[in-house]
């Protein structure tokens, strides 16, 4: 091959180099754009949150109904959460034996049962994945002081929404 | 004379030019292969790097925190020692309901928020951090 010919063999290794660097930083910035690397806690956050709220409305596994209602105060007021600590949850508890509902506590924000049941229908899309809430279905047996003691069934029931 | 004299040393001079090609080709291709093999390696580090950036373990922390928070009766407390596997812990403060951790000189702006009915402080120590829920 004559000089010219070797001049030319450099210009094109030089433009190849230049086309996959071009090449590597296009797609490491597509990627950093688009790369959201978020750790979901908000499952673990609900079952955190049923738990401590039965611990607060049942202590030692009693649960007085009475003295919930006559406190006027919502469940997360009764057990000391401030307004912004809670704001992100809603929290349903259902208490009932095995035939019949006795008594249904809510509160919290309840939008975020019907945002619940999107993400659980079809309509759920990837995009949309990453906001899905926080979810915890549980049961509790507790003891319901009435006039005498009675066996029953704590359903609890948490939604943690995504922080934006 | 001086044709006879090319013709003698014509298969050395053929010979040479021969290797001269083949010897010119291997370099190319050895030089193009060495620096796609460096841009390449540099784009896999900067891409790890990014990955597992300190807005990522930041994000550990802070949620880790808040878990433990949230989950912790009054008396308890967690040590987070500075010199931690996420990296080294520049500070921790609980505020607002937000945990807020820095990390490696990375500061947090946005925090992760905990619920707890009890009162949650952060105390420095020379090599730690002690959260207390009281």
């Amino acid at each position: 091959m004559n000089n010219k010919g070797q001049s030319g063999s450099g210009i094109i290794t030089i433009y190849r180099v230049l086309a996959v660097s071009a090449i590597s930083f296009t797609i490491f910035f597509l990627s950093s754009m688009f790369y959201d690397y978020e750790i979901s806690v908000k499952d673990s956050e609900a079952l955190i949150f049923a738990r401590q709220t039965v611990d607060c409305v049942a202590p030692n596994g009693i649960l007085d109904l009475d003295s919930l209602r006559e406190s006027g105060e919502g469940i997360f007021a009764f057990c000391g959460l401030d307004e912004s600590e809670s704001e992100r949850f809603f929290l349903s508890i259902s208490v009932g034996g095995s035939a019949e509902e006795i008594d249904r506590l809510v509160d919290g924000d309840e939008g975020l049962e019907w945002v619940q049941k999107i993400y659980g229908s079809e309509f759920k899309t990837e995009s949309v994945k990453k906001y899905e809430p926080g979810y915890y279905n549980g049961v509790f047996p507790v003891l319901l002081k009435d006039d005498s003691y009675k066996d029953v069934e704590m359903r609890v029931e948490v939604i943690v929404k995504d922080e934006i | 004379m001086e044709n006879k004299k090319n013709i003698k040393n014509a298969p050395v001079i053929n010979f040479k030019n021969k290797m001269n090609k083949r010897g010119s080709i291997l370099n190319k291709v050895i030089v193009q292969i060495i620096l796609i093999v460096f841009i390449l390696g540099m784009f896999l580090w900067v891409t790890a790097d990014r990955i597992n950036n300190r807005g990522v373990r930041q994000q550990v922390l802070e949620k880790e925190i808040a878990l433990l928070v949230d989950s912790a009766v009054s008396g308890m407390s967690f040590e987070i020692y500075k010199l931690n596997v996420n990296g080294i812990v520049n500070n921790i403060e609980a505020k607002n309901g937000n945990i807020f951790v820095s990390v490696d000189g990375l500061s947090s702006l946005k925090g992760y928020s905990y619920f707890s009915k009890y009162d949650v402080s952060v105390i420095e120590e020379p090599n730690k951090f002690v959260v207390k829920v009281e």
